[in-house]
């Protein structure tokens, strides 16, 4: 039996629900040392600010049970590096290309939305509006629905592709911003960004992180996201992109049928760089073996017999 | 290409009380791998801990890759308990090598405890490749004669050997870098054709005097670094670097980063900014 893995997310094709998450998959090119990238349903790139970033000193990550924190600061080449050197690359993978934008203040994102989407290759823009470890923009802007709807509305104006508002997870009211979002005009909401968190020293009395404050990934982070992608989903007209702690294909049928309509895998391909093949084998096992032919009918499933 | 999946335990050897060995039948990484480079290693069973645990390669021939592990923590401790046939979640071969040099000349290898497979399989590879054993200082330490695991192997290549421990109980007593400060100091009026090229792994401060004591000459360290992923996407275990275009990213600032996983794990002992 041929199973259907084919989504369309605000117009994008994707063959199977199956992106990289930001920040997690470089710029594609490292992962082609072990795997075929053609056979992803799409590359999110790794967040890109108007000028290069060194990001936070080391130490900028640990190791914490089930998951871990990161406080990278949005290391990046910077947006005319990502458009001679890295962009190249991504336009040649016959799958999606999604470029994750970062900035400090609303003109920033516009600036970058602009010049980003009016190159060719690139599918969408996924607006970073959650990133927890920079000083300025990021999550600040994320945190509240005013600031979400100021940034999403700025870039809609120049934007030529369609625009997926990444959003937070350390809010209070998860609905109150997607919903500001999508009537600032987002075309895809994908969620969630990282928790904000630390881990601290005993020995040594000291943060375990330069930055002090990382933002939390992996499996201990999976039933909030799923909580936010069902709550999310099940309030806003536009299509929800999930991620938080998938590393398999149960995973993500958990996240389609609580109403996402494509998912990202981030942490979990650090320890197995072609995690993306295996997980779309999984999903297509348990299509097989539930008798069912289109992916798209367990999308937001959840509960309706 | 390189290889990500699973791998069988071919044969594991008890090397001392906390030191063991794993052979793993992987003839994708072994027929590529060179000396200086890295596996990362994830237990199939154990989900507590993320990251997969980096462990450089000691050997790799015939299709089967060899590393040596010092049972340091949870996983190494799991590791240790795995026996052949199991299975365990490879993915490699990831970083730098050293670099060999084109015309053979002297060469010190300095090697501080576990931080001795890399060097002893750039040592094998010369050797392969033709360098004069007498060429080639092979300068081990450890902390005491129970922790050695490759003194027999090392003094069977036929290569100058000196070996120290740090309470005497095998060979000389102290740290390595002493003798190889003696032996560096007889070079530093020396031609430049005519000075050694340095190898160091091992613990952080052991490499932060051989890098001063080497100062001028052409010195590589191999850097150990938890790093979440291994293969250049996390940033994670990047390192500050100085006088050096071997870099990652640099900002605004002039500021440079360098990946421990991609850059390295090998780099220029001059290019580290050591704090």
């Amino acid at each position: 039996m041929g199973v259907n893995l084919e989504v369309n997310i605000a117009g994008i094709k994707l063959a199977n629900p199956i992106l990289t998450a930001s920040g997690c998959f470089g710029y594609g090119e490292e992962a082609a040392d072990f795997f075929d990238l053609d056979k992803l349903g799409g590359i999110v790139a790794k967040s890109i600010t108007p000028l290069p970033r060194i990001g936070h000193p080391p130490p900028k990550v640990v190791e914490t049970s089930c998951g871990m924190l990161n406080a990278i600061g949005l290391t990046n080449v910077g947006l005319d590096k990502f458009i001679s050197d890295k962009l190249p690359y991504l336009r040649k993978c016959k799958c999606a290309v999604i470029v994750n934008i970062a900035g400090a203040t609303v003109d920033d994102y516009a600036l970058m939305a602009e010049r980003i989407s009016s190159q060719e290759g690139v599918d969408a823009i996924e607006v970073n509006i959650s990133c927890p470890n920079v000083e300025s923009g990021g999550m600040e802007f994320g945190a509240t629905a005013e600031g979400a709807s100021k940034v999403i509305g700025a870039v809609k104006k120049v934007c030529r592709v369609p625009v997926i508002a990444k959003l937070s997870p350390n809010v209070t009211n998860i609905i109150a911003i997607a919903k500001a979002v999508e009537d600032a005009g987002a075309d895809v909401v994908s969620l969630i960004n990282t928790l904000v968190g630390t881990a601290i020293d005993i020995d040594t009395k000291q943060f375990k992180l330069s930055n002090k404050f990382g933002g939390l990934s992996g499996p201990a982070i999976k039933p909030v996201a799923l909580g936010m992608v069902y709550k999310t989903a099940s309030n806003v007209n536009i299509p929800v992109i999930g991620l938080g702690g998938i590393s398999s294909g149960n995973d993500v049928i958990e996240f389609m049928l609580a109403g996402a309509s494509a998912v990202q895998i981030g942490t979990a391909c650090f320890a197995e760089p072609a995690i993306f093949l295996r997980v779309i084998n999984e999903i297509t096992d348990y299509l097989e073996s539930h008798k069912v032919n289109d992916i798209n009918q367990i999308i937001g499933a959840v509960g309706k017999n | 290409m390189k290889f990500s999946g699973l791998t069988t335990i071919e044969e594991k050897t008890q090397l001392t009380d906390r030191i063991f060995a794993l052979q793993l039948s992987c003839p994708e990484i072994a027929s590529i791998a060179k000396p200086g480079q890295f596996v990362q290693l994830k237990l199939t069973d154990h989900d507590a801990h993320l990251w997969p645990r980096p462990f450089s390669i000691h050997q790799a021939k015939d299709g089967i890759i060899k590393l040596t592990i010092k049972i340091c923590g949870a996983i190494t401790n799991k590791l240790s308990r795995l026996n052949k046939g199991d299975n365990v979640h490879i993915t490699g071969p990831l970083g730098s090598r050293f670099n060999i040099p084109t015309q053979w000349k002297p060469v010190y290898l300095v090697a501080g405890g576990v931080g001795l497979p890399p060097l002893h399989f750039l040592c094998e590879t010369m050797l392969n490749n033709g360098c004069p054993a007498k060429y080639i200082h092979f300068l081990s330490g450890a902390r005491c004669s129970d922790e050695l695991f490759a003194d027999r192997e090392i003094k069977s290549l036929g290569v100058n050997y000196i070996l120290t421990t740090d309470d005497g109980s095998a060979g000389i007593k102290g740290f390595i870098t002493k003798p190889l400060d003696e032996k560096i100091a007889e070079f530093k009026n020396a031609d430049t054709n005519q000075k050694p090229i340095i190898y160091g792994c091992g613990p952080i401060p052991m490499l932060k005097k051989v890098a001063a004591i080497c100062s001028g000459f052409e010195c590589y360290v191999s850097l150990e670094q938890l790093m979440p992923c291994g293969w250049g996407v996390c940033n994670g275990c990047a390192v500050k670097i100085v006088n050096s275009n071997n870099t990652v990213v640099e900002d605004e600032r002039g500021f440079r980063l360098a990946r421990v996983c991609k850059e390295g794990p090998v780099f220029k002992s001059s290019e580290i900014l050591w704090e």
